[in-house]
């Protein structure tokens, strides 16, 4: 049967006159010279060079810094969260009977007062 | 033993594992790099490079995966590269010899003249195609795994094996031609 250049299977006439026109001779030289090349670059071969060594460390090394970034922040914001204006409340600064510490904690405090609150004190003062 | 076993022990750093498949693979991995670089010397060199790539770059090669495909990509690529860096095309070399036509098979009819003529034939394919139909007809890699060594589509693959076999044929048939008349 004659083979066709549309063939999906492989031509074998073709494909022994390719062969052969791209055998090489001698393979075992080629061989050898090819594991000498790697015996004497042997350890270079082996580790990689320095780049490769610094690839290499560079995702563990970002994926620690990450970390310590996370942790970090988790510390700071543990720690943050005990600020003594964090726990007062405008409401609180408005029940003080002090009327110095009332103002002091008034300006203070981070957020706007409840208007009824505010109304509230004022009818009772 | 099997090649990733081989592969495995190689990466480990035994010299005698990767020599073993350096001996497996060797004349195939010269034919694809002579399929790319027209100098014999050249495609040797290639070869080499890629030889010692591979065992460089061992530490990527996914053993569940057969190891010729992963390594012809990386001669198909050595070759490249080192063709692209003498900036010669290989079609070029020989296309002074080609223009005439080569000898015909009235001139001569030896077997050296006829690998001569096919040579230059291969040599004047687009270098996709040559390796296309290297790995395909002469290595037995399927369309997929010629997709993957030369990252292009499947398509890509069956139309170069195509294009690049009707061109061959033209000068292996003339060639049976010649010898079937030479036996009549």
């Amino acid at each position: 049967m004659r083979s066709s250049p549309f063939d999906h299977r492989p031509l074998h006439d073709l494909g022994a006159a390719l062969r052969e026109a791209l055998q090489p001779i001698d393979n075992q030289e080629f061989v050898d010279g090819v594991m000498a090349a790697a015996r004497v670059g042997d350890r270079s071969l082996f580790r990689g060079d320095g780049w490769e060594v610094l690839s290499a460390w560079a995702r563990p090394g970002l994926a620690a810094a990450a970390a310590i970034v996370v942790l970090a922040v988790a510390i700071t914001i543990s720690v943050g969260g005990s600020s003594p204006f964090e726990e007062v409340t405008i409401d609180d600064a408005l029940q003080t009977t002090t009327t110095q510490s009332a103002t002091l904690l008034l300006v203070a405090a981070p957020n706007p007062p409840d208007i009824d609150i505010v109304l509230a004190l004022s009818y009772e003062r | 033993m099997e090649e990733s076993i081989l592969a495995a022990r190689a990466t480990a750093g035994d010299l005698e594992a990767f020599g073993q498949l350096v001996e497996r693979y060797t004349p195939q991995a010269r034919r694809v790099a002579r399929a790319v670089l027209a100098d014999p010397d050249d495609g040797d060199d290639a070869a080499q490079d890629a030889f010692l790539s591979a065992l460089r770059h061992l530490g990527r090669y996914d053993p569940s995966r057969p190891f010729g495909p992963w390594l012809m990509r990386i001669v198909a690529n050595a070759a490249a590269d080192r063709r692209r860096r003498r900036k010669v095309r290989a079609a070029d070399e020989l296309s002074e010899a080609t223009s005439g036509g080569g000898p015909g098979p009235d001139v001569e009819t030896d077997r050296w003249a006829f690998l001569a003529a096919f040579r230059r034939a291969l040599a004047l394919l687009p270098e996709r195609q040559r390796l296309a139909v290297t790995l395909f007809d002469v290595e037995g890699y399927s369309h997929a795994q010629i997709a993957e060594i030369l990252d292009i589509p499947q398509g890509t693959v069956r139309s170069d094996v195509f294009h690049a076999r009707r061109r061959l044929r033209t000068a292996l048939v003339t060639w049976q031609h010649h010898w079937k008349e030479e036996v009549v």
